[in-house]
């Protein structure tokens, strides 16, 4: 089986957030595309290579984290991601979305993706959802203020054939 | 069961071994297709001396997932398929099914070498038992990873090169006719 961890590279790719310490809490902002992609760039599955989500995590920075809300938990309260393909057109996995609650861990996922409805080669593409999480601005440095940062999600799949460049 | 056969003691025993392969995604996408795949057809399974006759007496069947993977993932059964090369003629009425891994199976077939290739521009061969696998399995999560199935079929033969045997097997009017004769 070939192993790849697939993550989010490059600003375009990453959710994100602005540190702004005039309020208590931020959102969590969607990334723009977000692809995901090998350590080598490349990102497209051969065509009907079918694969297994191995496990998935969001990488957060040091220091920051959800505000936990005091009502019971819901899902501003998780990161709630979703991974979708894209082949000629853009088609939603199913169960498409799925509550992540911890950040900076690697959670054992384990399922697997029969891809014969793929028509052409395709790729993954991962975002968080609407209900996106709030991260709390207490106690941050005041150095950090107005400073952007990215929190790349990752996924380990695993799957048959080799990954291959995105044709030009 | 076992059925029990005599035969001369001069028969000599083969073990033959063929292996068959299925490469995902190759040519049926997402699939793996043991039909439509050269090496698959007519693999050459043992030469036949001529004037002799065959005890295709067991089989073998194994392969490189386990059985449990193998079954989950049919598609389209597996099945091969003996031949003789002269003639085409097929040695057993119906393709035999591959729809479980088996140790020692009795597939008893008798079989007899032609002598050469018939026809005029053909050049002379020996008679030779071949064997076609065709079949199709899906890629199961067991699978994920897997990029070629190999499926090994053997066989236990028994090449018998005894001419009172061949005649009898063959029903042939021959010069001992009418000749009382003792097979001790």
């Amino acid at each position: 089986m070939l192993i790849d961890i697939l993550a989010h590279e490059g600003t375009a790719d990453c959710p994100y957030f602005d540190v702004d310490l005039s309020v208590d809490r931020v959102q969590l902002q969607k990334a723009t595309i977000g692809i995901l992609k090998d350590t080598t760039g490349q990102f497209k599955f051969q065509a009907k290579d079918n694969f297994i989500i191995i496990s998935m995590g969001i990488r957060f920075p040091l220091g920051f984290e959800i505000e936990y809300e005091e009502t019971s938990a819901n899902a501003t309260n998780c990161f709630t991601m979703f991974l979708s393909y894209y082949d000629n057109a853009k088609r939603p996995l199913s169960p498409a979305t799925i509550w992540f609650p911890w950040s900076n861990y690697e959670m054992s996922y384990g399922r697997y993706f029969d891809m014969s409805i793929a028509l052409t080669d395709f790729y993954l593409v991962s975002n968080i959802v609407d209900e996106r999480p709030y991260i709390s601005m207490l106690n941050i440095p005041v150095e950090l203020d107005e400073k952007r940062y990215y929190t790349p999600i990752f996924w380990k799949v695993g799957h048959t054939l080799p990954l291959i460049a995105l044709p030009s | 069961m076992s059925i029990t056969y005599q035969i001369p003691h001069s028969a000599k025993y083969y073990s033959t071994s063929n292996t068959f392969t299925a490469a995902f995604n190759v040519p049926v996408l997402g699939k793996y297709s043991f039909s439509n795949v050269a090496g698959n057809e007519l693999q050459s399974v043992i030469q036949m001396p001529y004037n002799s006759v065959l005890l295709i007496e067991r089989c073998t069947i194994g392969g490189n997932i386990s059985e449990g993977n193998f079954l989950d993932a049919i598609n389209t059964l597996p099945q091969f398929t003996l031949y003789r090369r002269i003639d085409n003629q097929i040695v057993y009425p119906r393709s035999q099914p591959v729809n479980n891994y088996v140790d020692n199976k009795e597939i008893v077939a008798w079989v007899f070498a032609e002598k050469q290739q018939k026809g005029f521009a053909g050049p002379v061969v020996p008679d030779e038992l071949l064997i076609t696998f065709t079949g199709l399995l899906d890629q199961t999560a067991a699978l994920v990873g897997v990029t070629t199935i190999k499926i090994f079929v053997n066989f236990a033969i028994y090449i018998i090169q005894d001419t009172r045997f061949y005649k009898q097997f063959r029903d042939k009017i021959g010069g001992d006719v009418g000749k009382q004769v003792s097979n001790q």
